[in-house]
């Protein structure tokens, strides 16, 4: 029985057109003109309990506004969401009291004061007992390696420690379903490799059910077995992300750095097909079955090979490829 | 400087761009001085009621006729209006504590004067959105207008006084970013401050003499008070002569502080940052 | 509701009051500073009406210190309000800022949230100089003991029914934003209009407006009615229309703040 039932989820909104200058807005106080934009087309999908699913897509595809229905923001047109059993928009108490939502660019701590203020306000919001309360922060605390941080100023924080703060905030009540919406956005590399790190060990340890939203590709590599691409408002693909991959990129990349005298363009072409060429580095689109074997001749050869990386076509390219196909 | 057309100009253009950039972007707020307006406009009103019922009583406040007094309340409020609210010392604190005035630092660009240049932007954008209702209204009430040729130019003068007045007043409050962690206090104590002592509240010349005479001396009446009573005929020769050396007298000390206070915030941020 | 919720709502309210103390403690100076704002900004009030019955001894029958009682109601009920509610601009903030999303979806009563979202520490002294001024105007009349505990009995369920009515109303006005969300000002026109319940609606000598301020935009029982009961006895029909007026506001006031909530979330993106 899935967790999460989508049938048809569709979300239109209404908008009035906006002209620049003077004389336009003094006509729009008298007429508008008004248009539609259709967010998300009927979509269908379903999730288990436990999964950690990524909806991948570029900006304004529909991922937020599908979230945004998930969690009873927003009202959808027309079809229906069905989250453990209950219906997002009635937003019941009972519902609200079982998931929780991230906003990678919303804050929602209190800004001027320590993060744990705005822990005790949360404990009070969902209800969760004293003892549960001290028990999960500690948990919490100790997973995320914030201890220190809990009475600095939430405005004194770096955004990672800010990131940080906010699951712990959102993961007090033990929801069953956690929403994040971009939540490595605006991170160095560092604070996202701590995130990601955080909730793929939250996953597996506590079994909640993550939708994660983002347009960076490793925190989908990294995180999730199953992705949903969303691409103006439709779900063009839904499955496992490695199906993906040997789908849409059945090559590997190999990565070559030469010293000494290098190699010429000609001679790199002997071992395949040669997607960048320079004297001392090159990268080889190979076969996947293949690869192993180029790069034990590459390294049983005469040419002064200083490393050799294997390595994946980048997912950004294989979306692309995809988004390509769609559009054809 | 050199401008396209070859000839030299003083720099000034630049600060005529702020001031049209400030004036259109504050046309996008509009409806927020349409509404301050009703709000006002409301208020005085209901305020007029107070009036009417006191007069009909027959008592009578200070020299002023019912007419009279509404009409000072009138012209009070619609000078508050046009030159008052123009929300400066927000601006300026704002940009002190976002970091923002080390743009203004490095530019070939006076802040002062950019924030000038705002300031009559805003003035002229709300100047020119009220200039229908304050020319039907003059003239329903032109009877009310004690004017002279002689004092007009007196009126226009200490008009222009007293919006800059009201510019470096609270300018400075926002210059206090750079001393202290919030200015949220002492620029709400500041606004009180003109509210009351700017005569929108009460004529100033009802109040208690002891009250009266300090406010006499100070800046605050040319924002509102001083404007209204020129118009109502209240002043003679010596007297307008007096209050516009006071104004100008108030304009240059005032502009001195603001100086002085730019540079010593300025020192402190160089050395301690903010 | 059951007693186990009004426990929690509560426990809320008070987590929000220590962190709107705290915040304000980061910057103590200015608190201070605050603090005093708020008392001069009353006692501007004050003064004013010292100047005028300067020149006048009664305004419609309203002697200085009964006019004194109607500027300590208004001052206590807008304390209330900035204590409890901050004007309700939580309601105008998180419409214009998109930021209601993320308060919709918390177990708590959307309307309790986003009232107490925001609250003025600092205007705790306007509680204090309305009770100043309540002794100071009370010294100056002469009831029996009874009659004080009945009049002051009055008052206090007036100002509550007070307190009812200007949050109903504050709680309308703000929820217009979430159909005008450009529409900047609009509850500025509400302050300025609400501002004028210092003062006796006794002033309104014509009948229209008199009911017009009376029943449409009620400034009556916010400053003048509470203070009519010291002033001038107490009378239980307004008392009555007061608490029906409250009650019925009340329930309109949450319909349209839902019916807010629908328009915004079908709006949003």
């Amino acid at each position: 029985m899935p967790i999460i039932e989508v049938k048809n989820l569709t979300k239109v909104y209404d908008y009035y057109k906006k002209q620049p200058g003077l004389i336009a807005s003094i006509k729009s106080l008298f007429k508008r003109e008004k248009l539609f934009t259709e967010a998300v087309k009927a979509i269908n999908f379903n999730i288990d309990e436990g999964e950690l699913v990524g909806f991948l897509g570029p900006n304004g595809a529909g991922k937020t506004t599908t979230l945004k229905m998930l969690s009873g923001i927003l009202h959808p047109s027309s079809g229906e969401a069905t989250v453990l059993g209950f219906t997002p928009h009635k937003r019941q108490k009972e519902y609200q009291k079982q998931f929780a939502l991230v906003m990678g660019q919303k804050n929602q701590l209190w800004w001027d004061l320590p993060a744990m203020e705005s822990f005790i306000l949360n404990k009070e919001i969902y209800e969760v007992s004293e003892s549960d309360f001290k028990h999960n922060l500690d948990e919490l605390v100790e997973l995320l390696d914030i201890k220190d941080i809990l009475d600095i100023q939430v405005r004194k924080l770096s955004l990672g420690q800010r990131m940080k703060c906010e699951l712990v905030a959102a993961l007090l009540h033990r929801p069953k379903i956690l929403f994040l919406d971009e939540p490595t956005i605006g991170l160095d590399v560092v604070a996202q490799k701590n995130i990601r790190d955080f909730i793929k060990k939250y996953n597996k340890e506590k079994k909640t059910t993550i939708i994660l939203t983002s347009h960076y590709m490793d925190d989908i590599r990294e995180l999730c077995k199953r992705v949903v691409i969303i691409d103006h408002g439709k779900i063009i693909y839904d499955g496992l992300l490695d199906d993906l991959i040997k789908r849409y990129a059945p090559q590997k990349i190999l990565k070559v750095t030469f010293n000494g005298q290098g190699i010429t363009k000609k001679e790199a072409e002997i071992f395949g097909k040669v997607a960048k060429y320079n004297q001392y580095e090159i990268e080889l689109e190979v076969g996947r079955d293949e690869v192993k074997d180029v790069a034990k001749n590459i390294l049983s050869s005469e040419f002064p090979v200083d490393d050799i990386m294997i390595d994946e076509v980048d997912i950004d390219e294989v979306i692309r490829k995809i988004f390509k196909e769609e559009h054809q | 400087m050199m401008t396209d057309s070859g000839t030299q100009s003083f720099g000034l253009t630049k600060y005529w761009i702020i001031l049209k950039n400030s004036a259109q972007s504050n046309l996008v707020y509009r409806f927020d001085v349409i509404s301050g307006l009703v709000a006002e406009g409301l208020n005085l009103v209901i305020f007029s009621f107070l009036w009417l019922s006191i007069y009909r009583q027959g008592n009578q406040i200070g020299s002023y006729s019912l007419g009279g007094l509404i009409f000072y309340f009138i012209l009070t409020r619609f000078f508050a209006l046009i030159i008052a609210y123009t929300d400066i010392s927000r601006t300026v604190s704002d940009e002190i504590y976002e970091g923002k005035i080390v743009n203004y630092m490095l530019k070939p660009l006076s802040y002062f004067g950019r924030m000038i240049s705002i300031n009559i932007g805003r003035v002229a954008v709300r100047l020119l959105m009220f200039f229908p209702l304050i020319a039907v209204a003059a003239y329903f009430l032109r009877s009310n207008f004690h004017l002279t040729i002689n004092s007009t130019f007196f009126l226009i003068l200490i008009a222009i006084a007293g919006s800059l007045i009201n510019f470096l007043f609270f300018y400075l409050m926002g210059l206090f970013a750079f001393f202290l962690d919030g200015t949220a206090g002492i620029s709400y104590l500041g606004w009180l401050a003109m509210t009351f002592f700017s005569g929108r509240m009460v004529p100033l010349d009802i109040l208690p003499r002891s009250l009266g005479r300090v406010l006499d001396y100070l800046p605050f009446k040319f924002v509102s008070y001083v404007p209204a009573q020129i118009i109502l005929g209240k002043f003679n020769q010596v007297e307008l002569l007096a209050n516009l050396a006071l104004s100008l007298a108030w304009l240059a000390a005032l502009w001195l502080l603001a100086r002085a206070l730019y540079n010593a915030g300025l020192k402190r941020y160089e050395s301690y940052g903010i | 509701m059951n007693h186990m919720a009004y426990n929690r709502y509560i426990r809320i309210y008070l987590q929000k009051v220590k962190i709107s103390i705290m915040s304000r403690m980061v910057n103590p100076a200015n608190f201070f500073v605050l603090l005093f704002g708020v008392v001069a900004q009353a006692y501007i009030s004050i003064y004013f009406l010292k100047v005028v019955y300067g020149y006048v001894e009664n305004i419609s029958g309203w002697s200085y210190e009964q006019a004194l009682l109607v500027i300590a109601s208004f001052l206590f009920i807008e304390g209330l309000i900035w204590i409890t509610t901050a004007y309700l601009s939580g309601v105008r903030n998180n419409v214009r800022n998109g930021t209601l999303d993320t308060q919709l979806i918390k177990p708590v009563d959307s309307q309790f949230l986003i009232s107490v979202w925001r609250i003025d520490p600092e205007d705790v002294m306007r509680i204090v100089v309305a009770f100043i001024i309540f002794l100071q105007a009370a010294g100056h009349f002469h009831y029996s003991f009874a009659d004080w505990v009945v009049r002051t009995f009055f008052y206090a369920i007036l100002i509550f029914d007070g307190y009812v009515i200007f949050y109903s109303i504050a709680l309308m006005i703000n929820s217009l934003y979430c159909w005008f969300t450009e529409a900047g000002g609009m509850h500025m026109i509400f302050e300025s209009v609400i501002r004028m319940s210092q003062y006796p609606t006794d002033i309104f000598n014509q009948s229209m407006v008199k009911y017009l301020f009376s029943s449409l935009v009620p400034i009556a029982f916010i400053g003048t009615i509470p203070a009519k009961a010291i002033a001038f006895g107490p009378r239980f029909d307004l008392m009555i229309y007061a608490n029906l007026l409250a009650f019925l506001l009340f329930i309109i006031s949450r319909r349209v703040w839902h019916a807010g909530l629908r328009a915004y979330s079908s709006a949003s993106s």
